[in-house]
């Protein structure tokens, strides 16, 4: 077979066609070919096509292990992915960080780049001091280490921030944070790698908040909030694009567990066995086009109740969660059928011991 | 009554095209004339381009078992044809069948190495010794 060339040479934008279909992983290979490849692997017009091609249904898992009560040192992170088939749950290399920082949770994931924290324990210190936040491309390996922002010193020790992270809209090129302490709301763009104040619109009059699960949806931020005055739970909207944030009450009655999901392209909360979402209310004439409406998607028969909850939906079931003993184990259930899945495989490591976080993931060529 | 379009080839060879298969593409579509000169493209190549149209044109659903093998037929070619049916796809404006045809190569490409893809694409230079060692990086 000797060295059949092609006289014919495509067009870039032919060539991007053809980029757009192959998995991240051969673009990565072919970025090491030469200078033209590597920078057309970080053409955002190919990175914009390819992702809106990508398929969407991937999501990642953390787990930890390793907690050791005794000395009660941090736990171990560790990270998977869920992808096409439920029996397919990789396992995937974390950044190594300089420093001695371990992995604590995702503060969001979206369009393929993935923001964690890490944490370097020390005693005595607040937060924001030990913590680092990383955006992170787990499937080009890409990662790096944000500017901190600078937050407000009178507040106790303990008191946690609230972040967030997501792209506003379509454009693969721009991300945001938003870090929310107290009163003080400030957002971070890609564009100007810095932290800037913003007025924090519609944010509730309440002294400290803090959002703990979280969801992102069309450019939106939720988190499932509770406040200084433990007055119950509701949920916190952020919109990147506008920089406005919304109280969503929950309906009164229920007992609503912290735990957000996104169900069927809805923001949807859980109350012992139900899953009810939430959808705008077009029908309200007080003219507030915010007002929203839960209603009850489905209920699910635990076996055991006391061990068993919601932890998760992915490609339109829900992944239950069961405490065993020393470690928790997941399986799939289907809310049409009421079926149950096997026991997903679970971790590895020796002294696993549960599951943390599952989010919504795909896989992009997008810059970190 | 339907027209009939005329599509002349760099080899100076002209097919007859129906309406409905002809207006598959928006070059032509948006076209004044009904008679169309595709530069750069032989004969041979535009003929093909025509077979996949007066297919397309006379098949009604599109998501039809017998058309996608039809279809998966017609893309089953050599790499050099492949390029030239894109090229010329691309220049008539022809959406689906540009579709078709990058998906193919990107098929063919996921299947190969990274040697393979450096005959492919002669308008890059590649280093070969570079190439391997990188490959045993992992990447």
């Amino acid at each position: 077979m000797g060295t059949k060339r092609s006289c014919y040479s495509l067009g870039e934008d032919l060539i991007v066609e053809i980029l757009s279909r192959l998995p991240v992983k051969s673009l990565m290979r072919f970025s090491c070919v030469s200078k033209e490849w590597y920078s057309l692997t970080r053409n955002s017009y190919l990175i914009n096509i390819h992702l809106h091609r990508a398929d969407s249904n991937l999501s990642l898992l953390t787990h930890e292990y390793d907690r050791d009560k005794r000395f009660n040192t941090d736990p171990k992170f560790g990270i998977s992915m869920l992808g096409d088939e439920a029996a397919d749950l990789v396992s995937i290399d974390l950044p190594i960080l300089s420093n001695s920082s371990k992995f604590t949770n995702i503060v969001g994931s979206s369009n393929g780049l993935v923001c964690l924290v890490a944490r370097v324990k020390k005693k005595r210190r607040k937060f924001m001091d030990s913590a680092e936040i990383i955006i992170w491309n787990p499937v080009t390996k890409q990662f790096r280490s944000l500017p901190k922002p600078v937050l407000e010193e009178n507040f106790h020790r303990f008191d946690r921030p609230t972040l967030g992270f997501g792209f506003s809209d379509d454009n693969t090129d721009d991300y945001k944070l938003v870090n929310i302490f107290h009163k003080q709301v400030q957002v971070f763009t890609r564009s100007t790698n810095s932290w800037r104040e913003v007025e924090g619109k519609g944010y509730p009059s309440c002294k400290y908040c803090y959002g703990d699960f979280w969801v992102s949806l069309k450019g939106v931020l939720y988190w499932s909030a509770r406040t200084d005055r433990s007055k119950g739970r509701f949920v916190l909207s952020f919109n990147l694009r506008d920089e406005v944030f919304h109280v969503i009450q929950l309906p009164s009655g229920n007992y609503w567990y912290s735990r957000l999901l996104l169900w069927k392209n809805s923001l949807a909360i859980v109350s012992r066995n139900q899953v009810w979402a939430a959808k705008t209310d077009d029908s309200d004439e007080s003219g507030d086009n915010n007002k929203i409406v839960w209603t009850k998607q489905f209920s699910i028969d635990f076996s055991i109740s006391r061990c068993e909850e919601v932890f998760g939906i992915w490609k339109d079931q829900v992944l239950i969660r069961r405490h065993i003993s020393r470690y928790d184990r997941l399986y799939l259930y289907d809310p049409i059928t009421k079926e149950r899945g096997k026991l997903l495989r679970k971790p590895d490591e020796k002294n696993y011991y549960g599951y943390g976080q599952l989010v919504n993931y795909v896989e992009s060529l997008a810059l970190v | 009554m339907s027209r009939v379009f005329k599509l002349k080839s760099s080899d100076n060879e002209t097919f007859e095209v129906e309406e409905a298969a002809a207006l598959l593409s928006e070059t032509i579509k948006s076209s004044s004339s009904t008679e169309i000169t595709v530069p750069n493209v032989k004969a041979e190549i535009l003929g093909k381009v025509v077979e996949w149209c007066n297919k397309h044109a006379e098949s009604e659903d599109t998501k039809d078992q017998l058309i996608k093998e039809w279809d998966a037929e017609f893309v089953s070619v050599d790499q050099h044809v492949l390029f030239k049916l894109i090229t010329a796809a691309d220049y008539l404006q022809i959406k689906e069948l540009v579709d078709q045809l990058t998906q193919r190569v990107g098929d063919m490409i996921k299947a190969k190495t990274l040697k393979t893809v450096e005959m492919t694409y002669p308008t890059f230079n590649v280093e070969r010794e570079v190439q391997e060692e990188l490959k045993s990086l992992g990447f």
